[in-house]
């Protein structure tokens, strides 16, 4: 053999060798991003199944805040039937503001706001929001990871033939952020 | 030569010590025996000792961690998102069951927070960790008595993970109720005392390189240096590598 004919054998090697690890690479933050997702969609998922509980206690007390309530069923049941992060992060945020109004109402039901069952759904809500935030920034960050991956050269490249595409944020809506806070933990 | 080293090192120490007497907004580095990360300087030494010797007897037959950090202020940092950073700088729990808890006391805002890792969500859960923060916190914290109101929480904090572990009645620790009663506050040195000693030090260098050649500054450095070197070996734990996503609850007080 010629000495050519090796050494460019040994560059198509080395570059197929590393399009192989490339490849790998994103393969694996891909992975590493729908992971996170579930993640964030399981702490949704959870924040659904506090609410009919949460809404059975404020009915309780508060029979005639009809309005509130029946606004969070029903950004429940969007949530619940909520298929891309898009979709949820959506249906999230119109929980969110949707709770928030309820809570506001139950600020004039002092009964309401001393019921052991209403303080323990608080504390709940409050962790499970919180585990949503820390989720959503997680499954952002290994979306920020994946996208610069298959947009930087040469993964730009690779992600070509692969077909990979850039994976969507999971954005705080504008109404979330409009959102008032209503602090009942801890404030006794 | 050797002399201009010493000098250099003497002042990088300082500078570290300066650093280090001024929390900055970023979350500080783990010092010690990673139970007990008191930056705020509120605890007793009694407690701290005591909080280190449950947490080690705790990791010894759990892996799970428990761990305290108070610090003087948030700096503009959400609590929840400073002590989700921490817990996960920190690496609290073991890495493979994230079975750690991070007890966060912000002394300026007035805010605590109980953050549960993902392996003891089931043990310490949202609605446990917001009653522990009510009965054994928010009380002692309003009167005042920090350290107390620490060690309590501590110590429900670790009957639920002994608990959580069947470890028996013998690891549960008493906590007690609540009742006012008047307590002294500890102190810590005043910023006069501080420079007071700062300047002690600066004149007895000087005249140390007067007198003695510098030898006694050399020895100083060159003891200190070594302590540097071995605070990170294998005296003091760290970490076990767990994480958490943010369970347990937040309050103020």
């Amino acid at each position: 053999m010629k000495k050519s004919t090796i050494i460019t054998l040994a560059i198509v090697v080395l570059l197929a060798l590393f399009c192989v690890g490339k490849y790998n690479g994103i393969v694996s933050k891909e992975e590493n991003v729908d992971n996170k997702w579930a993640q964030v969609d399981n702490q949704l998922k959870r924040r659904a199944d506090l609410i009919p509980n949460l809404v059975n206690t404020v009915k309780g007390y508060a029979t005639h805040e009809k309005e509130a309530i029946d606004s969070v069923t029903q950004a429940r049941a969007q949530l619940a039937g909520a298929k891309t992060p898009e979709d949820a992060a959506e249906a999230n945020g119109e929980l969110s503001s949707a709770l928030s109004r309820l809570l506001v109402v139950a600020e004039n039901y002092p009964n309401l706001k001393a019921d052991k069952n209403f303080q323990n759904l608080m504390d709940s809500l409050e962790g499970t929001e919180n585990r949503i935030a820390v989720a959503r920034k997680d499954y952002n960050d290994g979306v920020t990871d994946f996208n610069q991956t298959i947009r930087k050269f040469p993964g730009n490249i690779i992600a070509g033939i692969a077909g990979a595409e850039k994976k969507k944020y999971f954005e705080v809506t504008e109404k979330e952020k409009e959102a008032p806070k209503v602090d009942f933990g801890g404030s006794n | 030569m050797k002399r201009f080293a010493s000098l250099a090192l003497l002042i990088c120490l300082f500078f570290n010590f300066l650093h280090i007497a001024h929390a900055e907004a970023d979350i500080p580095s783990p010092k010690g025996d990673i139970y007990v990360q008191d930056f705020a300087k509120v605890m007793s030494d009694e407690d701290k000792e005591h909080i280190i010797e449950l947490g080690k007897k705790l990791e010894d037959s759990t892996k799970a961690q428990i761990a305290i950090l108070t610090i003087d202020s948030l700096e503009d940092n959400s609590l929840e998102e400073y002590s989700n950073e921490a817990f996960r700088k920190y690496k609290l729990g073991d890495k493979e069951l994230n079975n750690g808890v991070l007890i966060l006391l912000a002394m300026k805002e007035k805010r605590i927070r109980i953050e549960v890792g993902y392996g003891l969500e089931g043990a310490v859960t949202d609605i446990k960790s917001g009653e522990i923060r009510d009965k054994q916190a928010i009380p002692y914290l309003k009167e005042g008595k920090t350290s107390k109101a620490i060690m309590e929480t501590y110590k429900a904090v670790y009957n639920e993970v002994a608990k959580e572990y069947d470890l028996g009645d013998d690891f549960q620790q008493k906590v007690s109720k609540p009742h006012p009663q008047s307590n002294k506050s500890d102190d810590s040195l005043s910023p006069i005392a501080i420079i007071i000693i700062v300047i002690i030090v600066i004149i007895l260098v000087i005249l140390d390189f007067k007198y003695f050649d510098g030898t006694l500054t050399y020895l100083v450095i060159n003891i200190l240096s070594s302590f540097r070197g071995s605070d990170s070996g294998s005296n003091s734990r760290g970490g076990g590598g767990g994480s958490s996503g943010g369970g347990g609850a937040s309050g103020r007080w």
